[in-house]
């Protein structure tokens, strides 16, 4: 499989604004370090909790907010190096699916007007009578009513606005769509319905997904490969159903255990929370391990030295400690 | 475990409801008419229960308890009756419900920024709590304050009191309202998606904070993992009607409702295979101005039959210690 997305040593950086004119801003790394690459058709879920950079890494990778340093790659060029014209192009292969759905739709545009945009800013050529057919064929898909065109945003229900903006972002056929949270503004009953969605395009379409979510239940259900961060670092990626067995890092098994599991027996034989306190602030990430200070194996080497993301199979993970931690008497 | 032990037992059958509620009906005035968010509601909560209160947004399953603590939106009334010992909630004078409120019944709501007051510093918030329901002040008041921090995992609790709220992080902040909630020893705490804010690791520490305290408890939430490890009973609401109740084990391993049943299969599990299609409930859920005679759920259900149109199904019990609304369910 070739990489259709390669992002290598990628770092976001945010300036925090300080008390008084006179203090420079701080410098936020909400991005630091993090390469990965996502194959055609692949499905790559991304956890962690908030503030590890999720959403900026989506946003980064659209180009929203720019890199401080390392590189996206897509199909082998650099994002950062492309002129206007080419990344105006890139956006036919490239398109997102936000949390909010009703706040991602312009409520004064009408369903049908908002699926047709992407077509008219990028294929104008066709004419008015084929953009119809398009529209009317990506409504069918997304399970909605071809008769619901002029209908507004605030007319539909939160799990249809969801689909108006699936329809919207796949109606160029993009290679690759980026979800941001897609499913955790709905219901609970309507989650089902999105991501049985998602899942069926994708196959259908052979498109890739960058599946960002804090639901890790959803993000093993849809994902092919996983990427754990924490605090802006990739500390564990590998294929799902391993990740999810045996997870290395000790972040990634704290995150897997906290889980809660819709079953009682196995909920009430809990003994103790995976994990105490709270992430440390991104604005003072700890020194070497950004996970040392709630990491119970943390050791000496933990705190002095950052461990690099170390590759065995097709299965890495950024920790000192992870062979031994591996072992079955630890 | 003590604490498993505690919920498996049931209470026992000689005491008296802590809370009793029938017949709850909820109505807000909007330019459109009345719009009904709870249509006749009754359940019992007894002592040392954790009760869980399932449903989607739209539910009625928050509009429910607000309107028992008299904190309903000024267009919204509750009708009905709510025993809470020997007084009606929604009977009592909106003065004594003010001392009733925050003593003997505390909430704990699910956005622990906007329920505390970003202007005062976490202990003046605590201390009022005590001046307020115990006339207690000054350094009685700080030092009981502090007692209740310590309490609920935060070190260094005589220094967290200077603080503001927004110095505190998110899961610090709701054991704050926990703490607040607690001061006054109540009979009775209800929690409004008190994890539904916080991130998975932080929300585990919450809940086994929630689970050591030995206490009668309500939970609002639409997570059934939340619930399977935390509460022994349940009631399952849909469009203002509760549709199902019973202990959680029993509605987890034997859902009697379609919509209960329909939920618990479209949530994805670990022990499934993955990228499987999902069941699916199908549409979505009515808007509370709509109506029709029958059961709310059948536009949805796969079951429906011309009964289920015409003819609202009423709360039996079916099994053992358990109730439905549903024509078809059958023991």
């Amino acid at each position: 499989m070739s990489a259709l997305l390669e992002i290598r040593d990628l770092a976001v950086a945010y300036a925090v604004p300080t008390d008084g004119i006179w203090h420079k801003p701080l410098e936020l790394r909400a991005l630091d370090g993090v390469s990965f690459t996502v194959a055609s058709g692949e499905t790559l879920g991304v956890v962690g909790e908030s503030g590890c950079g999720k959403s900026t890494l989506a946003r980064a990778i659209l180009g929203l907010v720019p890199a401080a340093a390392g590189t996206i790659a897509w199909l082998g060029r650099d994002l950062a190096r492309l002129d206007r014209r080419a990344r105006r192009a890139l956006c036919r292969d490239l398109q997102v699916v936000f949390q909010d759905p009703l706040a991602s739709l312009d409520p004064r545009m009408t369903a049908g007007q908002i699926i047709a945009e992407p077509l008219v800013t990028h294929a104008p050529e066709l004419g008015r009578r084929a953009i119809a057919e398009l529209v009317a064929r990506a409504m069918v898909r997304v399970g909605l009513d071809p008769l619901q065109l002029n209908r507004y945003p605030h007319e539909f229900s939160g799990g249809q606005c969801q689909r108006i903006a699936i329809a919207r972002a796949t109606i160029l056929e993009p290679k690759l769509l980026v979800c941001d949270e897609p499913v955790s503004a709905l219901d609970v009953s309507i989650q089902a319905q999105i991501v049985n969605l998602l899942v069926g395009m994708q196959d259908e379409l052979g498109l890739a997904l960058i599946f960002i979510s804090h639901n890790l239940a959803i993000v093993r259900h849809v994902s092919h490969r996983i990427a754990v961060l924490y605090l802006g670092r990739l500390v564990e990626i590998g294929p799902a159903e391993a990740l999810f067995r045996a997870p290395r890092h000790p972040y990634a098994k704290a995150l897997i255990a906290a889980l809660p599991i819709p079953d009682p027996d196995l909920e009430l034989a809990r003994v103790a929370p995976a994990l105490m306190g709270d992430p440390p602030s991104p604005l003072a990430p700890p020194s070497g391990c950004a996970f040392r200070t709630r990491c119970a194996h943390a050791v000496a080497r933990c705190a002095a030295e950052r461990p690099v993301l170390e590759l065995a199979g097709d299965h890495a993970v950024a920790c000192h400690r992870w062979r031994e931690l591996a072992r079955p008497e630890v | 475990m003590r604490s498993t032990r505690m919920i498996a037992e049931s209470p026992a059958a000689d005491t008296a409801p802590v809370l009793d509620v029938t017949d709850l009906r909820v109505d807000f005035a909007t330019l459109d008419g009345a719009v009904a968010a709870v249509r006749g509601v009754a359940f019992q909560v007894m002592k040392g229960d954790r009760l869980g209160v399932l449903g989607e947004s739209g539910s009625g399953k928050s509009q429910l308890f607000l309107a028992l603590l008299g904190l309903l939106a000024p267009n919204g009334r509750a009708t009905g009756r709510a025993l809470f010992g020997a007084e009606d909630l929604l009977a009592m004078p909106a003065q004594a419900l003010r001392r009733l409120r925050g003593d003997r019944i505390a909430i704990v709501f699910q956005d622990p920024m906007t329920a505390l007051n970003p202007y005062l510093r976490i202990g003046r918030q605590l201390t009022e709590v005590l001046e307020i329901h115990r006339a207690v002040g000054g350094g009685a008041a700080r030092q009981a304050a502090a007692a209740m921090l310590a309490r609920v995992g935060i070190a260094e609790p005589e220094r967290r009191l200077a603080l503001y709220p927004h110095e505190l992080s998110g899961g610090m902040r709701q054991r704050v309202l926990i703490a607040m909630a607690l001061l006054c020893e109540p009979e009775l705490l209800i929690a409004d998606e008190p994890t539904t804010a916080l991130d998975v690791t932080v929300q585990g520490q919450i809940l086994a904070l929630l689970r050591g305290l030995a206490l009668t408890q309500i939970l609002i939430t639409h997570d059934f993992g939340v619930l399977a490890g935390f509460c022994n009973r349940a009631l399952v609401m849909y469009a203002g009607r509760v549709v199902e109740s019973g202990p959680v084990r029993t509605l987890f391993r034997q859902p009697r409702h379609p919509y209960t049943q329909g939920l618990l299969h479209a949530i994805p599990r670990l022990d499934h295979p993955a990228r499987q299609r999902l069941a699916t409930i199908p549409g979505q859920p009515p808007e509370p101005a709509q109506a029709g005679p029958g059961c709310a759920f059948a536009p949805r259900c796969a079951s429906a039959v011309g009964r289920c149109r015409a003819e609202l199904p009423v709360l039996r019990p079916i099994g053992v210690d358990q109730t439905v609304a549903c024509h078809l369910a059958d023991g």
